[in-house]
């Protein structure tokens, strides 16, 4: 749930970038923070094992133009995508605006990107929130990598809800679809949050 | 001539040769049809020939003025002598008839599957539609060991650009993102699909739908791609000379309806059962068995490039609709790089000067760190099995017994998950689980620290004015929205209110501590007023009342979290107590300067009866409450620590200065979704920060387990199951945790602080662990003893079993 804070005129939404484990989930926001500019970053913080996987979560807080005077504030969030820390990914998922999902494109990974999308709307239902509500993305990374699925395959085995959402693809190493996707989920984030009171307000 | 002759002739010239003509024609061009097939073209064709001599000898006969019937003969034979017209005549009049030829759809598919040195992936069309034109194809539809393009069936006289969906080396300048809503999948196509669309494809400027042709009823996946998962002892050759042995050599084929329902799974998996048949028995020299013994869950996984290849149709026929994106059109895009690339040096520089509140959570979790870089993620796991395996199935009634080989796994296991116990910081008991929801827990301190404390990211919830609501309720105040382009400066840092008001306190020329440390006797008796009066005042203040037989209960008619005015006045009233305390005043001053740089807590000082009460109270808790809870506790047992989690959070309380219990009370409490690793941490620094004596230390390595045993001990209020070491007294334990756990409960009810415990645990004077946990779904309480030595995590262990063997029964 979005949050304002009066004091520091601020709104604070928290996006989380979901997938299963070294889909690229952490240099995403790597590549945020090396390409935004240091006034709408603050610090990132990353908790990674020795193999750079992350452990708990990775942090970076981005803000972006002001609405009514406050500020909108992005709290990106990673989780650790191995399937034994779903613990942490339940808490990381915990009050969030809008999910980031990024799935490794290469062939044999496409079954952990199922399953972790299967987790992914498992853990929302406990947080009672569901796909159909919630603004998501779906973010196909490592599309300069030999044996790439193609994109229409990632869609039916990914993008299979009702109404289909946004898919990028991205070589998140090279910062390539980063942006595209974060803004996308970003407006799509301050849409709900905006949307009917801007129709409303005439805006 | 004579008649004889010319019926030979008419056989030979009308018959026998286009029959061979039209046998070698059907040869070129349906090479891919059986043979009965051809057979059947050939007829046709041969009867299409003899059809056409007859109308054009009919046609000629017509112009004669001769008797019609004997001038049709004679211009039959006379036609005949020259064949050749006819022999094209004929194809061409077949021409329209041609698809009957080929027969039905369903024929070809399994014609394509009985063949298969012709490449049969479902082959996209450059026209709309789905059958394709015999005389447009080409032969060259081989497959290529090794190769996974996509061919496009293309016409000369059509430039196409050639899309490589399958493309082992997508060029990244091609490569477009598919920005919303621009290119929303299932959108019209366009240029920014153009790489991506297998079935799209560019013609003559335009881009148009190509559509797949009719599916195969099998897919047919190279064996070369599966033979490595079948064990090489199972055949009476190599594996490598098993191929060309296949009923379909090379390849073997599956039921497509066995491969398309796992599609969306992003594997294929098929039962060994499904393709033995098309290995000859020659080649078997093992037992079906034992083959499905060697692969792993018994399915053999196929190649999902090639099946989906040969599924493209079924993956492309998607026409759901998008969301509706027309409402982002408001909302200029958020984010623009400052500059293109990473940095190389960039992930050195996300570490830069963490705030003080990042450094706590990462301290919180750094303890957490150490533990997790030591276990194998794995051993979690396989510890988790091993305790299942190792439990008996057979327990059950009211005792369950531990037996020493079962707790000998549970040794084994925890040697390595809790062997990787370490103490860091003092904060033992914060690092010695190994389980996925201990680590969880800690991370609930990291993300509620970052979403509630970080500098950059200050909520409501952790500011004295602010509160937590949703953008809706700002809106609904009148506010219009006007979208900036400008960001917003920063607020100013943000200073602890607690800060504020020592210096305001300060500023006013609160008298300082002089006496150094020093009481009189009449002094400490005149404080000790003080702190009854304070207690008495707290009591008030919370609205907590008392029945007659003095136990604590009931909900606070002031609910509401302590005013900022209040907290002052607190401090206020509370700084000269603390600050003439001989043990701990000192100290306490050192700790309440120390921990205003965290403002999700809230550091107070309390004199309940006379007993020096520090509390670290998260935001969401009010200090007095968790004052009067410590008191409670602490007065419950022989306990050197008590934790509490819950629902709402954790508390932990403990003693000071240990098993001599003459020192402050010290407790912590964490907001909802903290987790007692974090709260642990604080009172274990507060401990130190007062000279205190903390816990004896948990040892490094883990411990064998010494030989335990269980009962299902009766209480009053019902039953507790309790495992504990041999010789313990279990029904001493049992009351006691049934005791703690009421006792808890109770408190519950009264203060706001602290739901209903899902767990309650600690370490008893001598140092050994402690655990109540209410048993799930079912009346009754586990409680586990394990000795002081023996990790933490090791004696979750413990409790998970005894947790689930006490469920059973």
């Amino acid at each position: 749930m979005s949050v304002v804070n009066y004091a520091a005129k601020q709104v604070n939404f928290k996006i989380v970038y979901y997938g299963p484990g070294v889909a690229g989930k952490t240099t995403n926001l790597q590549s945020i923070h090396a390409q935004l500019a240091e006034e709408s970053r603050g610090e990132m913080m990353m908790l990674n094992t020795g193999d750079d996987r992350t452990l708990f979560f990775d942090f970076l807080p981005v803000s972006a133009f002001s609405v009514a005077g406050f500020t909108m504030r992005f709290q990106l969030y990673t989780v650790p995508g191995q399937p034994h820390h779903n613990m942490t990914r339940k808490l990381v998922l915990r009050g969030v605006d809008g999910v980031v999902f990024v799935a490794d494109s290469q062939w044999d990974r496409a079954h952990e990107a199922v399953a972790s999308f299967r987790n992914l709307e498992e853990n929302l239902r406990e947080h009672q929130h569901d796909l159909e509500r919630l603004p998501y993305v779906l973010q196909y990374n490592k599309r300069d990598l030999p044996h790439v699925a193609p994109v229409p395959y990632l869609d039916s085995i990914l993008n299979r809800r009702a109404r289909r959402v946004p898919a990028f693809e991205a070589i998140a190493t090279t910062g390539e679809g980063v942006f595209e996707t974060l803004n996308m989920i970003a407006r799509m984030v301050l849409a709900v949050e905006f949307g009917a009171e801007a129709e409303g307000n005439g805006a | 001539m004579q008649p004889s002759s010319d019926l030979a002739r008419v056989l030979l010239v009308d018959v026998v040769v286009p029959a061979i003509v039209y046998g070698m024609l059907v040869a070129v061009f349906r090479s891919d049809a059986t043979v009965g097939q051809r057979v059947r073209a050939q007829l046709i064709l041969v009867g299409a020939h003899l059809a056409s001599l007859t109308i054009l000898a009919g046609l000629f006969a017509a112009t004669q003025p001769a008797p019609y019937f004997q001038t049709v003969g004679e211009m039959f034979l006379e036609i005949t002598r020259s064949p050749v017209m006819q022999l094209a005549i004929a194809p061409l009049m077949a021409f329209p008839v041609w698809s009957v030829l080929s027969g039905p759809p369903e024929a070809r598919d399994r014609r394509v599957s009985a063949r298969p040195r012709t490449e049969q992936v479902s082959r996209p069309t450059t026209s709309g539609s789905h059958r394709a034109d015999p005389w447009q194809r080409r032969k060259a539809d081989a497959v290529r060991p090794g190769a996974h393009t996509f061919r496009v069936e293309t016409r000369d006289d059509v430039p196409v650009v050639r899309t490589n969906p399958w493309g082992q080396h997508p060029q990244p300048a091609t490569m477009t993102t598919r920005a919303a809503p621009e290119a929303c999948p299932g959108d019209p196509p366009h240029e920014a699909t153009k790489t991506v669309g297998a079935a799209d494809e560019t013609v003559g400027g335009e881009t148009r739908r190509r559509h797949a042709a009719p599916p195969s009823d099998v897919i047919r996946v190279r064996f070369a791609r599966i033979e490595s998962q079948l064990p090489a002892e199972a055949f009476a050759c190599s594996v490598g000379a098993v191929g060309p042995e296949l009923s379909t050599p090379g390849y073997v084929t599956v039921a497509r309806a066995l491969v398309l329902p796992q599609l969306s799974e992003g594997m294929v998996t098929v039962p060994w059962s499904a393709i033995a048949e098309q290995f000859p028995d020659r080649v078997l020299i093992r037992s079906a068995a034992e083959i499905t013994a060697h692969l792993v869950d018994g399915r053999l996984s196929l190649p999902l490039d090639e099946v989906v290849a040969q599924c493209w149709s079924e993956i492309t026929s998607d026409d759901r609709p998008c969301i509706d994106l027309a409402p982002l059109a408001r909302f200029p895009e958020p984010f623009h790089p400052a500059t293109r690339g990473i940095r190389p040096d960039g992930a050195a520089s996300f570490h830069a000067a963490p705030s003080p509140v990042m450094l706590a959570a990462a301290e919180a979790i750094g303890a957490e760190l150490s533990v997790a870089d030591a276990e194998d993620s794995e051993s979690a796991i396989v510890a988790e099995q091993a305790v299942a395996d190792a439990e008996d199935p057979e327990t059950g009634g009211a005792t369950a017994d531990v037996d020493g080989e079962a707790w000998a796994v549970v040794d084994a296991e925890d040697s390595e998950t809790a062997g990787a116990a370490a103490d860091v910081d003092g904060a033992e008991g914060a690092v010695a689980d190994a389980e996925d929801r201990e680590t969880g827990s800690a991370v609930a301190d990291a993300v509620g620290a970052l979403d509630a404390g970080d500098s950059e990211t200050a909520t409501g919830l952790s500011e004295p004015g602010g509160s937590a609501q949703r953008v809706s309720d700002v809106l609904a105040r009148g506010d219009a929205i006007v979208v900036d382009a400008a960001v917003e400066p920063e607020p100013e840092e943000w200073r602890p209110p607690l800060e504020e008001r020592h210096d305001a306190a300060r500023a006013e020329g609160e008298p300082q501590d002089t006496s150094g440390g020093v009481v009189a006797p009449e002094e400490k008796h005149r404080i000790e007023k003080i702190m009854r009066d304070l207690a008495a005042t707290l009591d008030e203040r919370a609205a907590r009342r008392h029945d007659d037989d003095g136990v604590l209960r009931g909900a606070t008619e002031s609910a509401t979290p302590r005013t900022a005015a209040e907290g002052a006045r607190d401090v206020h009233e509370l700084e000269p107590a603390i600050a003439e305390n001989e043990a701990v005043g000192e100290a306490v001053r050192g700790l309440l300067k120390s921990w205003r740089a965290m403002r999700t807590f809230t550091c107070d000082a309390y004199a309940i009866a006379g007993r020096m009460i520090i509390t670290l109270a998260g935001n969401g808790h009010r200090s007095g409450d968790l004052a009067l809870m410590a008191d409670r506790l602490a007065s419950m047992g022989p306990f050197a620590q008590v934790n509490v989690t819950h629902c709402d959070g954790a508390v932990v309380v403990m003693r000071g200065n240990g098993p001599r219990a003459s020192g402050p009370l010290v407790t912590a409490s964490v907001d909802p979704g903290g987790s007692l690793a974090l709260a642990e941490l604080l009172c274990r620094r507060v401990t130190d920060k007062c000279g205190a004596t903390t816990s004896p230390p948990t040892p490094r390595t883990g411990q064998a387990l010494p030989p335990f045993e269980s009962r299902r001990v009766a209480t009053g209020a019902g039953a507790v199951y309790v495992a504990a070491p041999s010789g313990t007294d279990l029904l001493h334990i049992g009351a006691l945790a049934r005791r703690l756990y009421a006792s808890v409960t109770a408190l519950a009810d009264a203060v706001d602080v602290v739901g209903r415990p899902d767990e309650v645990s600690g370490r008893l004077l001598d140092g050994s662990w402690f655990i109540v946990r209410p048993l799930d779904g079912a009346c009754g309480l586990v409680a586990v003893v394990t000795p002081g030595t023996i990790p933490r995590g090791q004696t979750r262990c413990v409790m998970e079993r005894a947790a689930r063997r006490a469920k059973r029964a």
